[in-house]
C-alpha cells in the first residue's frame, strides 16, 4: 500500500506519481516502436543481404569451384 | 466517485514495461546470433575458397590437366539432348512430378513446415539444425551451420511417430551444403516405419556412399520408404584457420518423386587430337562414389554422328588387347548414357589419339 503525504506534498501527489508511471510506460512503448521501425528493420535488411551473399557462394561460386576441382583432380 | 487505479495496477504497468524490454532484448539477441552464424558461413566459405583456388592452381601447374582431358562432368558437359534433370553436380532421372516433401506441406499460399522431427548432431539434439528441413521459401528460415572440433559428423533426423502430420514416404534425398566440396558423405542409414513398429534395431537400408567433395546433389534410394529415422555420416575435409571443422546444410529435403524410367542423355565429347580408338574402361562417379566399370556394363553407346536429332555410326569399342581403330578422322563423338540414378562424372581411361 502506498501512503500519500498530502499535507506535506500537496493535493496532487497521487496524480504526479501516477503520471510518472504512465509517462515511463509511454516512453517504453515509444522506444519499442522506434526500435522496431528503424534498427530492427534495417537489421532484417542486412540479414537478407547476408543471405544473398551466402546463396551466391553456395549455389554459384562454390559450385563452380567444385566443378573445377572435380575436373582437375586425379582419379584413382 | 472518481475511480483511481490501484497500486496493483501501477505495478502491472511496470511489470508490462519490464516484459517489453526483456522481449526486445531477446529479439535483438536472436538477430545477433543470426548475423554471427551468417558471418561465420561467409568467413569459412571465403577461407575454403582461397584454399581451393591454391590447390587447383597447384594441380594445373603440376600438369594434372593432361590426365583429366577425358573426364566428363555432366553438370558442365555439352549435353545435346535427352530426358534428364540437372541438380547441382549431378545428372539425375527426369522428375515427372514431386509428389511430396516429407517436412514441407505445399499449399496455394506457399510451403508450410511440419515441425515434427528431431535433428541430432553427433547424438546430441540440435534445434538450430532443424531449419535445414524447412523449404527455402519459408520466411524466417534459420541457418543450420556450426563449427565442430572433430571432422566426423553424424547427422540424424528422427520423425516423431506420435505426431505424424501426413505420410513420411520418400524415395530421394536432396542435399545442399553451405560450402560445396568441403565434406565427404560416407554412409546413409534409413530406418523405416515398419522397422520402428517391429522394434527392428538395424537400418532397413544402408548406402555406403563414399562421395568425396559433396556438392548439391540428389540421391535416389532403391524404392519408396516411409521415414522413421535417417542417419547421414559426413567427414568434413576442410579445417579452418581456427582449427575447427565447419559444417552446415542449406537444406536437406526428403522427397517423393515420380521419375521417368527411360531417362537418358546424349553428351558431346570433344578431344583436341584425332581419335584412333576408344577403350571400354571407364571410372564412374555416382551417388555411391567412384568405381571402375566398362562402357558395356553401364549401357553406354558411342556414336560419331548426331544429325537432325539422330545418332548414327556407332563406334566399335576396343576391349582387352584388341584395338578397334575408328576409320574416320574424328575429334568429336557423342555418348548416349542411360540415367537411372544420380551420376556426377565419367572418366574415359583409354582414348588413344592419332
Amino acid at each position: 500500500m502506498i501512503l500519500y503525504n498530502v499535507r506535506h506534498r500537496g493535493n496532487y501527489e497521487y496524480e504526479k506519481f501516477a503520471l510518472n508511471i504512465f509517462q515511463f510506460y509511454n516512453e517504453i512503448i515509444r522506444l519499442n516502436k522506434l526500435i522496431n521501425e528503424t534498427s530492427k528493420k534495417s537489421l532484417a535488411e542486412k540479414i537478407t543481404e547476408l543471405d544473398l551473399i551466402i546463396d551466391k557462394f553456395t549455389e554459384q561460386l562454390g559450385e563452380q569451384i567444385l566443378f573445377f576441382k572435380l575436373e582437375t583432380e586425379n582419379q584413382l | 466517485m472518481i475511480q483511481k487505479i490501484t497500486s496493483r495496477d501501477m505495478m502491472n504497468i511496470l511489470v508490462n514495461s519490464q516484459q517489453k524490454i526483456e522481449n526486445l532484448n531477446g529479439e535483438i539477441l536472436t538477430i545477433k546470433s543470426g548475423i554471427e552464424t551468417r558471418l561465420s558461413v561467409i568467413q569459412n566459405a571465403q577461407n575454403f575458397l582461397l584454399q581451393q583456388t591454391q590447390i587447383i592452381n597447384d594441380n594445373l601447374i603440376d600438369g594434372y590437366n593432361k590426365k583429366i582431358r577425358n573426364k566428363i562432368i555432366f553438370a558442365i558437359a555439352d549435353i545435346q539432348t535427352g530426358i534428364y534433370d540437372l541438380y547441382g553436380v549431378t545428372i539425375c532421372p527426369k522428375s515427372l512430378k514431386t509428389v511430396s516433401n516429407v517436412f514441407n506441406l505445399k499449399t496455394e499460399t506457399g510451403s508450410i513446415f511440419k515441425n515434427n522431427a528431431t535433428v541430432l548432431i553427433n547424438d546430441e539434439i540440435n534445434s538450430s539444425f532443424t531449419s535445414m528441413l524447412m523449404n527455402d521459401s519459408i520466411i524466417g528460415k534459420g541457418i543450420a551451420f556450426a563449427e565442430f572440433d572433430t571432422p566426423e559428423i553424424s547427422l540424424e533426423v528422427q520423425v516423431n511417430p506420435n505426431d505424424l502430420l501426413g505420410s513420411t514416404d520418400f524415395n530421394a534425398i536432396e542435399i545442399l551444403p553451405y560450402i560445396p566440396g568441403s565434406l565427404n558423405l560416407t554412409e546413409i542409414d534409413v530406418y523405416d516405419m515398419q522397422g520402428y513398429q517391429t522394434d527392428e534395431v538395424y537400418p532397413a537400408l544402408t548406402i555406403q556412399s563414399n562421395i568425396d567433395n559433396l556438392g548439391a546433389m540428389k540421391i535416389l534410394i532403391d524404392k519408396t520408404r516411409s521415414l522413421y529415422r535417417l542417419v547421414l555420416n559426413f567427414k568434413v575435409n576442410y579445417r579452418n584457420p581456427s582449427g575447427k571443422y565447419p559444417f552446415g546444410l542449406k537444406h536437406l529435403f526428403l522427397l517423393k518423386e515420380n521419375y521417368d524410367t527411360d531417362s537418358y542423355a546424349v553428351v558431346k565429347v570433344t578431344n583436341k587430337k584425332y581419335i584412333r580408338s576408344i577403350g571400354e574402361k571407364i571410372i564412374v562417379t555416382d551417388q555411391n562414389g567412384s568405381y571402375s566399370s566398362t562402357l558395356q556394363e553401364e549401357g553406354i553407346k558411342l556414336f560419331t554422328s548426331y544429325l537432325n536429332k539422330n545418332l548414327s555410326h556407332e563406334i566399335d569399342i576396343s576391349s582387352g588387347f584388341y584395338e578397334k581403330i575408328i576409320s574416320q578422322n574424328i575429334k568429336t563423338f557423342y555418348m548416349q548414357i542411360p540415367i537411372d540414378r544420380s551420376i556426377i562424372s565419367i572418366n574415359f581411361l583409354e582414348i588413344n589419339t592419332k
